[in-house]
This record gives structure tokens, C-alpha cells and sequence, in this order.
């Protein structure tokens, strides 16, 4: 598990991460979504080491990172902008990385760069954006760590592509346990792939919540309701209500069964519950804390 | 994986990717050591003489190869910036940061894997070529173990100082977020103290009268040897001269070891979040701006002050030198222009003592030129009388490996103020006082009130023939004091000689004053293998044939005449000719000598660097000398210049600076060349006497000698110029 505690990074006069609580669980994709700015790489770099935290500490698996040998053998970064040797092939890269990750996985950078349809021997600053991604989404799979972080990833790689990267997360977290930690400012992005996830904004966390649990314990009711009939007498935990002529769109917090059965003994002239898309469900957790958080991310 | 594999796989992944660097030394020194030592083997070709040619060949070979080649030691200036900024250089890129940083990688080991691979990267180029170069020059001739030992004694001095150097550029790298700075950075940390050390020296050649640049300078030399360049080229120099250089090796690793653990400290500390600043870390910007600033403020106001003398003028270069250097530094620090000045108070600090500074240099705030030591407190004195002895030859005659003699000089204060304890303690201390009160005269009216001085005020009896009254004026006193506490303090004063001449004489004739100042004076007659005797007539020089006895007749008459000469006789006498007693070595050296002269040298390696054995040494000899003469007359030496000559005419010059005429006549008559004759000097020896009282009017004597017509110059002497001369120059 990857634990901050009151995590904080300041460059000169700005607080880059400020004081943030965390706790990344293994064995799940953990999304970290904000704005440009917001402080996912800033995050990420101290979780992998590369930044001391000015205050706080941040742990993988119980190891204190900066400096930890044995904590970053259990890690892979790939930066927003990763860096390969001046003409290196991807088999430079492989060679370089097999020395310093011991389980390194040759036969599987092999296949998957052969999957890919990346040729192992071209020099790596002659590949597109893309291609580079993906080499080092390959070099980071086959680094064969526990966590995989991946700072704006997925930004330059097409769906054909995104859906292989995903599909291979998903097998190593299936195999393996491997779980990989995306930042992204896109949330769309992440939808279909993490089950857990953080908003960061202006250095701090707004939310980290289980997704799954956040689907199952928000939904969205529409109903027309009796004459007299108000939505606080529902007994349902509101978190928010929208009023089109008689037509109610109330979002509220709970089990699926709970709120159905409170809908039906309230016995309303129409109802019917709606799934809540990511960004709802986001757009909803952070109005409560009061932000607007369209403002923020979309 | 264990930390020594890791370690070495990484090696040799960073080496990979380091090869440009490789390939630049590999390159540079190919053609300096295997095509130099070929090349140089091509001249022995050059010699008719197949031995000289190997002979010269050898040298230059030992030179090529030895420590202290020029290009050599450029190469690895070079090599030590290149190789220390480029192995650092991903710190100043934040994509290779955060790549290398995330690694599961100890940052000692990422610095141990850069630092090892830096030195490694020179040495085995240097390595490879070097022994190429060894193995050309043992198959063209060179001496194998001597090409051996001087090449392997070369690899171990050049490696160490430039491991000293480079591990001071991995510094300068890892204190800095950009390779330009980083640059600069490795420009500080080599010259900022050297650069400290000439502005205050500076301060001191200007401002301190009685300031004796380059002696008692520890703490000068101290702050050049901070420097790794300086330290380079200094010892560079020291091996030259033959000293041991085992202290400062030894040194030299220690403070790069020291360096390296420092280095290795100050990569885990620095921030990797640095990488693209100006500068690593915080403090360290206040650590390099304020002794730049301050430095570049004095250095502005001293140049201000060479050129006008004014202290209003002195204090703006000062304030000016500082706002531009704290304004300089302000941008390359933010890398914005509009930041130029920022941290005001500490621009204000900084000037404030700058200015203080120069103040205090400009005022003598602590009495620097007014010290002297208390009487009690002082041992003896070592000086140096300028005028006195600037034609001794001190050092000694030593035989090469070769068979070569060399003539080895030595500096003639370093021999004056090692050699001389003159414990008359209370003559010099009141010669001294002359010093510093005739050196405050000067300096008040020089410096103090410099605007008010009129650079052509014309001394005494200008315009007058023979009316005169400079040459006997002042002279430069050089003086080291040894205190009883061990301490030696130096220092420089103009010394007048009217109305000191009983004090100099005192000195001069002290044996103390005698044997510290002249090699000769301590020279027994044993030493004494040979006696040779030159007149300045037609440059004659004899060797006597001299038996025991006379040479130490000989040895003791001028012994003892010598250290008899006093002020007076010097102010009235030139030497009538020159003596020299050389010992069986020296001896040796000068028939050796006239063997090769008799060859003309023709293949003689460096010959322009070989002082000539058969001109050095020689002592004058005064017509006061009478029983040394006496002695000379005895074995045939004619000591009068004049004696036998057949001067066919005496050209009289005067030229009055003041009218801006020049004023000449020539004398034929045998009546008025004799007349002028009793009143000259001995032609081309009165360099051996600085403070012969000549006049400004010269006779060029024409003699016909047989062969040849010769024409020798002199002075006459001041207040001796005869009446009718005058009259007929003034005619003219």
C-alpha cells in the first residue's frame, strides 16, 4: 500500500502539494485527476522518489521512498515526458533497465514490443510521441514492479493503443497483483480503467474514493411525486435536488435497495433510477465539499 | 543484485553512453604523444651529427612526454571541465532527473558510477597514447628506462591534478541546475580566489609604498594554490626548478578525496527539483555573489584610481563595479532581467564594504607602510641595496645527466634573504626610518596629493653641462626583518643616499652584510681552481697561471679590498676590470663551455636557455684595489684601459633636454684627449657600479686597436667635465 501523510512540496514561494493524506491500496488502478497545475506530477515524483517531501512522509508498502533502495525496487516511473539515452533503441532501454530491476522480464519486452509493432532495434528519438509512450509503458510492465506509475500516459497514445495498455494492466493486476497509479487531467480518461480515485486541486486532495463504492452508494432518481409529496419526506439521504416542473432529479447517497425501497413506500406517480457516470458522481462529491468542480476539470 | 555488480554494469552502461566524451580525449592525445614522438623523431634526420640529433632528440622527447608539457597540460584543463560538467550533466535537465532519480539507485552510487567514469574516460586515452608514445620513442632511440620512469612519473602528476581539477568541476556541476552556469561555476571555483588575491595585492602594490610584491605573500599563495589551475601551473613551475613535488601530490589527493566525499554529500542533498535553476542551492548564491561583488567593486575602484588618483573617482568605480556584478549575477541567478536588483540591502552591504576597503588601503589605516619592528624584538635583517649588486650572478654551475653544464640560477633576493643575518640591529633599524621617511615623502607626493603633482618638474641643475644632480638620488632598500619569534616581515622603501652614506658604509662592510649578499665573500682559497681577469677593452679575458699561494694572495686581496669599498669610492670609481675565482666544477664548466663555443654550439639543444659559463661570476675591480692590482700587475695583467691605446679622437655629447638641443664636438689634439682622459672612467664596466656619480655628457674614444677601429663609450664623471670641453660644447 502507497500511505501519505500530510505530504507537502513547496518549489521556492509555491506549495506544490499541500499537505496531503492518501492511502493507495494494491491490487486496483488508482486515478489521479486535476487540472494543469494541480500537483499530480509534483505528487507522483515523491511517491517515486525522485522529490524529498519538504514535510510529511509518503511510504510504499511501510518503506519510507526518497532514498530507499528496496522501496523503489518496488516502483516503476514513467514521467509525463520519459527520457531515453541519446540514440538508444528500445534495447538500449531493456539492457539499462534489466540491470537496475532484477526481475526485469526480457522475453516479455520482446513479445510486447513485437505486439506493439515497434521494431527494437530503431533509435528510440526517431519513434512519434506515441510510440515513445508505449515503449516506456512496456519497459514499465516488464520492470515487473508492484506499482506502476504513470504520469499523463495514456495522453498520447490512441484507443486502439489505450485499450492494449489497459488490457495488459489489467492481466498483470489479475497475474501479479500490479497496480498501477495514473495521473491524468482528464477524468474520461480514466473511467473505464481505474477503480479508485483522487482529485487533486491546487496541492491538495478534494476526494479519494473507491469508484465501485462510489457508483453503488450514489444514484440518481427521477420522479414525479404526489400531490403534497415533498423530496426531504423521502427518508433518502439527498445530496442534491433538481426541480423541472413536477419532474424531480434527485441525487442521493445509498444502497440501490435502500433507495428503492423508499421510493416505492413514498408510492410517487413515476420513478426510475438512473447510473451516475464518473464525472456525475464527481461533479456531485465535490459540490457537497463546495467547489465547483466543472470549473475544475471538464 | 549486489551493489559491486550493479555498480560495475552501470559503469559501463554510462560509458556507453558517454563515448563522445571517450573519443575527444582519445583523440587529442593520439596526436600529441604517438604522432608527436614520431614526428619528433624525423629531426634527428635533420643533424649531420647522428649523436647530437639523438641527443636533441632525447630532450624533446623528455619533454613531450614529461610532466609539464604545455599541451599536456591544456589537454587535461580542458578534459577536466568536459568530462565534470558533461558526467553531471542530466542534474540540469529535469526529464534525465526524474528518470535516474527514480531508479531503484543509491544517488552514491549514480555519483560514484559518473565520478569514476569521468577520470576513467582521460586516463586510459591518456593511458594508451602515453605508452604509445613511450614505446615510439624507445624504438627511435630514447633511453628505455629513462622514457619508462619519466612517462610513468608524468602519468601520476598530470592524473592527480587533473582529478583535482575535475573533481572541482563535478562541484561546480552539482552546485549548479544549468550547463552554462555550471560553466561559469567551474570559472569560480578555479579563479575567484586567485582573481581575491590579485585585486588585494593590488591594493597592496598601490596604496603600500614599502609593499615587496611576491615575498612574505603566504596567504596571496596560499589563496592562488586554492585555486586547482593555479596549483597546476605552480607546480608545473616547481618541478622545473627541481623541487620535490611529493607534499603537494600527496595534498593534492587528499583535498580531491576531500572533494569527492563532499561532492558525493552535496549530490544526495541537492534538490532534484534544481535541475534548470541557475543555482542548486540557495545559499550557495549568497556565497558566490558577495565575494564577487565586493571583488569586482575594489577591482573597479582601483582601475578608477590608476587612472586619475582620486579617491571621488575611486569610490565611484567602486560603487559602480558593485551594482553592475551584484546586477549581473542577480540575472543569470533568476534568469530575468527585471530581477536585476533584487536582494538590495545585501547590493548595499557589499558596496559599503568595498568602499570600506578601499578606504582603508587608501588611508594606511593600519600603519602597513609607517611598521617597523620594535628594536628588542628584532633578530637580524636581510637587504638588498638596489645600485649595489644587480650584477651578481647568484646560483651555481651543475653537470646533466648529459654532460651538459647548466648554469642554475638563483633569484637574487631569494639568495639574499636566505643567506644574509645582519644583526646590527640599530643601523638598520635607523636606515629603515630613512626608508619610511623618504618613502611617506614620495608616497604623499605621488598618491596623497597626486592631482597636485607636476609630472615634469626638472631636478636640480637641469640645463646646467654637468650641473646634475639625479643619478646619485635615491635607492630602492629591500629589507627582510627576522624577528626573535621566528617571524620574517618584508619590505620595500626608497632610501636617499645623501646623507646616509656612514650608515650604507657601516652595512656594507659588515662581514655579515658581506657574506649575505656576496657568494664570494665566503669562498675559501681551496674553492679556488681558477683566476680569470677581463678588461672591458675588446671584451679580453686571461686565465692566470697561478699557483697555490697566489691564488690565495690573490683571493684574500680582494676579499678584503671588496668588502673595504665604501659609498665615497663608489660615487667617484669605475671598475678598471673584472675578477672571477671559480672552483674545480666551475672550472670544468667554463673549458667544457669554450670546447662547444669552439664548435659554435652548432648542435647544442636549446642553446639560447644556457647562460654563458664564461660571462658570469665576475667581481669588479676598483683602481682603489691597489694590492689586489698589485698582484694582477705582478702577472703581466694590464689593468689600465687606457695604457698603450692610440685614440685617434674623443667625440664630446651633451644634449640639453631642456632646450631639446643636442650639443657635440670631437677632440683630436693629443694634449685635450689625454686632458680627458685623466677625468674618464673605464668604458663598459660602470654597470658594475650603481652609484658612480656620472654626468649626462658622454665621450665616445675612438681607438685604433691594429685590426680593427673600435669606439668605447663612457660618462664623464659629474662635476668633472673640464672647463674647456664645456666651453666647446656650448659653442656648438
Amino acid at each position: 500500500m502507497i500511505e501519505a501523510v500530510n505530504l507537502t512540496k513547496r518549489f521556492d514561494d509555491i506549495v506544490a502539494v499541500d499537505h496531503i493524506n492518501a492511502a493507495i491500496r494494491e491490487g486496483s488502478v488508482f486515478g489521479l485527476i486535476g487540472t494543469n497545475g494541480a500537483g499530480k506530477s509534483t505528487f507522483l515524483r515523491m511517491v517515486a522518489g525522485v522529490l524529498r517531501p519538504d514535510e510529511g512522509s509518503v511510504t510504499v508498502d511501510g518503506m519510507e521512498v526518497f532514498e530507499n533502495e528496496k522501496a523503489k525496487q518496488r516502483l516503476f516511473y514513467i514521467s509525463d515526458d520519459p527520457y531515453f539515452f541519446a540514440n538508444a533503441t528500445p534495447l538500449d532501454m531493456m539492457r539499462y533497465y534489466r540491470i537496475v530491476y532484477p526481475r526485469f522480464d526480457e522475453e516479455r519486452f520482446h513479445t510486447l514490443l513485437k505486439n506493439f509493432g515497434l521494431d527494437e532495434k530503431r533509435k528510440i528519438h526517431t519513434f512519434s510521441k506515441g510510440m515513445k509512450k508505449q515503449v516506456s509503458v512496456i519497459c514499465g510492465v516488464c520492470a515487473m514492479t508492484e506499482y506502476l506509475f504513470c504520469d499523463e500516459t495514456f495522453d498520447g497514445l490512441d484507443p486502439v493503443m489505450r485499450q492494449a495498455v489497459k488490457s495488459i494492466f489489467a492481466s498483470d493486476m489479475e497475474e501479479r497483483h500490479l497496480t498501477p497509479i495514473i495521473a491524468s487531467h482528464n477524468l474520461r480518461e480514466l473511467e473505464d480503467i481505474c477503480d479508485h480515485v483522487g482529485l487533486l486541486h491546487r496541492g491538495g486532495i478534494l476526494l479519494n474514493r473507491d469508484l465501485d463504492e462510489m457508483k453503488l452508494s450514489i444514484h440518481k432518481v427521477q420522479c414525479v411525486l404526489k400531490e403534497g409529496c415533498a423530496p426531504e419526506s423521502l427518508g433518502l439521504d439527498l445530496m442534491k435536488t433538481e426541480r423541472r416542473g413536477k419532474l424531480l432529479t434527485l441525487t442521493v447517497r445509498g444502497s440501490l435497495d435502500e433507495v428503492e425501497s423508499r421510493m416505492q413506500s413514498a408510492d410517487p406517480v413515476f420513478y426510475e433510477t438512473i447510473p451516475l457516470s464518473l464525472e456525475e458522481i464527481f461533479i456531485s462529491e465535490t459540490e457537497v465539499v463546495g467547489y465547483d468542480v466543472k470549473a475544475l476539470i471538464f | 543484485m549486489t551493489s559491486r555488480h550493479l555498480y560495475f554494469r552501470l559503469m559501463k552502461e554510462d560509458f556507453r553512453n558517454r563515448l563522445w566524451a571517450f573519443a575527444l580525449p582519445c583523440l587529442g592525445f593520439f596526436f600529441l604523444f604517438p604522432v608527436g614522438a614520431a614526428f619528433l623523431a624525423g629531426e634527428i634526420r635533420q643533424y649531420a651529427n647522428y649523436e647530437t640529433g639523438l641527443l636533441r632528440y632525447r630532450k624533446e622527447l623528455a619533454t613531450l612526454l614529461g610532466f609539464g608539457n604545455g599541451m599536456t597540460a591544456f589537454l587535461m584543463m580542458v578534459a577536466a571541465l568536459l568530462c565534470g560538467l558533461s558526467g553531471f550533466a542530466y542534474l540540469n535537465s529535469r526529464r534525465k532527473v526524474d528518470f535516474y532519480h527514480s531508479l531503484p539507485v543509491r544517488r552514491e552510487i549514480l555519483f560514484a558510477v559518473n565520478y569514476i567514469d569521468g577520470i576513467l574516460i582521460l586516463m586510459i586515452p591518456y593511458a594508451v597514447c602515453l605508452a604509445l608514445g613511450v614505446m615510439l620513442g624507445i624504438a627511435n632511440g630514447g633511453v628505455a628506462g629513462t622514457v619508462i620512469s619519466l612517462a610513468l612519473k608524468s602519468f601520476g602528476l598530470e592524473m592527480t591534478y587533473f582529478v583535482l581539477t575535475y573533481t572541482v568541476a563535478v562541484v561546480a556541476a552539482i552546485l549548479t541546475g544549468n550547463l552554462v552556469v555550471g560553466f561559469l561555476g567551474c570559472l569560480v571555483l578555479s579563479f575567484l580566489a586567485p582573481i581575491a588575491v590579485g585585486v588585494i595585492q593590488s591594493c597592496f602594490e598601490t596604496f603600500f609604498f614599502s609593499y615587496l610584491s611576491g615575498w612574505g605573500d603566504g596567504i596571496f599563495e596560499m589563496g592562488l594554490r586554492i585555486s586547482p589551475v593555479m596549483e597546476y601551473v605552480m607546480r608545473i613551475a616547481a618541478y622545473g626548478n627541481g623541487e620535490s613535488l611529493l607534499a603537494p601530490v600527496c595534498a593534492a589527493w587528499v583535498i580531491s578525496a576531500a572533494l569527492a566525499v563532499c561532492a558525493c554529500l552535496l549530490y544526495r542533498l541537492r534538490p532534484s527539483e534544481a535541475s534548470g535553476k541557475a543555482m542548486a542551492f540557495r545559499v550557495s548564491r549568497l556565497i558566490v555573489r558577495v565575494p564577487i561583488v565586493i571583488l569586482s567593486g575594489l577591482g573597479l575602484g582601483l582601475l578608477f584610481w590608476s587612472i586619475r588618483q582620486s579617491t571621488g573617482w575611486a569610490v565611484f568605480g567602486v560603487v559602480c563595479g558593485s551594482v553592475i556584478a551584484h546586477c549581473v549575477m542577480e540575472i543569470i541567478y533568476h534568469f530575468d532581467f527585471k530581477k536585476l536588483f533584487s536582494h538590495r540591502g545585501q547590493l548595499a552591504g557589499c558596496t559599503l564594504v568595498g568602499v570600506a576597503l578601499l578606504l582603508i588601503f587608501r588611508y594606511d589605516a593600519f600603519g602597513y607602510d609607517i611598521w617597523l619592528p620594535k628594536e628588542s624584538d628584532l633578530q637580524s635583517a636581510a637587504v638588498y641595496l638596489s645600485g649595489m649588486n644587480e650584477w651578481m650572478d647568484y646560483g651555481e654551475i651543475t653537470q646533466e645527466e648529459n654532460g651538459f653544464y647548466t648554469w642554475r640560477t638563483t633569484e637574487s633576493f631569494t639568495y639574499v634573504f636566505d643567506q644574509m643575518a645582519y644583526a646590527d640591529v640599530e643601523n638598520i633599524l635607523e636606515i629603515a626610518r630613512a626608508g619610511i621617511e623618504r618613502s611617506q615623502e614620495q608616497k604623499n607626493r605621488v598618491v596623497l596629493v597626486a592631482d597636485e603633482t607636476d609630472d615634469t618638474e626638472l631636478y636640480e641643475g637641469a640645463g646646467e653641462i654637468d650641473g646634475g644632480e639625479y643619478s646619485d638620488g635615491d635607492r630602492y632598500l629591500y629589507l627582510c626583518f627576522t624577528l626573535k619569534n621566528g617571524r620574517r616581515v618584508y619590505r620595500q622603501y626608497m632610501l636617499p643616499l645623501n646623507g646616509m652614506e656612514e650608515r650604507i658604509d657601516r652595512m656594507i662592510t659588515d662581514r655579515q652584510y658581506q657574506e649575505g649578499v656576496c657568494p664570494l665573500m665566503s669562498r675559501g682559497a681551496e674553492d679556488v681552481a681558477g683566476v680569470h681577469f677581463r678588461t672591458s677593452r675588446s671584451n679580453e679575458t686571461r686565465l692566470l697561471d697561478l699557483n697555490a699561494q697566489e691564488k690565495k694572495e690573490l683571493l684574500e686581496a680582494f676579499q678584503k679590498e671588496y668588502s673595504s669599498l665604501t659609498v665615497e669610492n663608489m660615487y667617484e670609481e669605475t671598475p678598471v676590470g673584472l675578477i672571477r675565482f671559480t672552483n674545480e666544477t666551475e672550472e670544468e664548466a667554463v673549458q667544457w663551455y669554450e670546447g662547444q663555443e669552439a664548435m659554435k654550439f652548432r648542435d647544442y639543444p636549446d642553446q639560447s636557455w644556457y647562460y654563458r659559463l664564461t660571462d658570469i661570476q665576475y667581481y669588479p675591480v676598483y683602481a682603489s684595489f691597489t694590492e689586489t692590482i698589485r698582484l694582477l700587475e705582478e702577472q703581466q695583467v694590464e689593468t689600465d684601459f687606457y695604457a698603450n691605446t692610440e685614440i685617434s679622437n674623443i667625440a664630446v655629447s651633451w644634449y640639453d633636454y631642456t632646450t631639446d638641443e643636442n650639443h657635440y664636438e670631437r677632440f683630436t689634439d693629443e694634449e685635450e684627449i689625454n686632458q680627458i682622459l685623466a677625468v674618464l672612467g673605464v668604458p663598459g664596466l660602470q654597470y658594475y657600479n650603481g652609484f658612480y656619480r656620472y654626468s649626462d655628457v658622454y665621450a665616445d674614444i675612438t681607438v685604433d686597436e691594429g685590426k680593427t677601429v673600435n669606439t668605447y663609450s663612457v660618462s664623464f664623471p659629474r662635476g668633472r667635465v673640464p672647463e674647456f670641453v664645456k666651453e666647446r660644447l656650448l659653442e656648438n
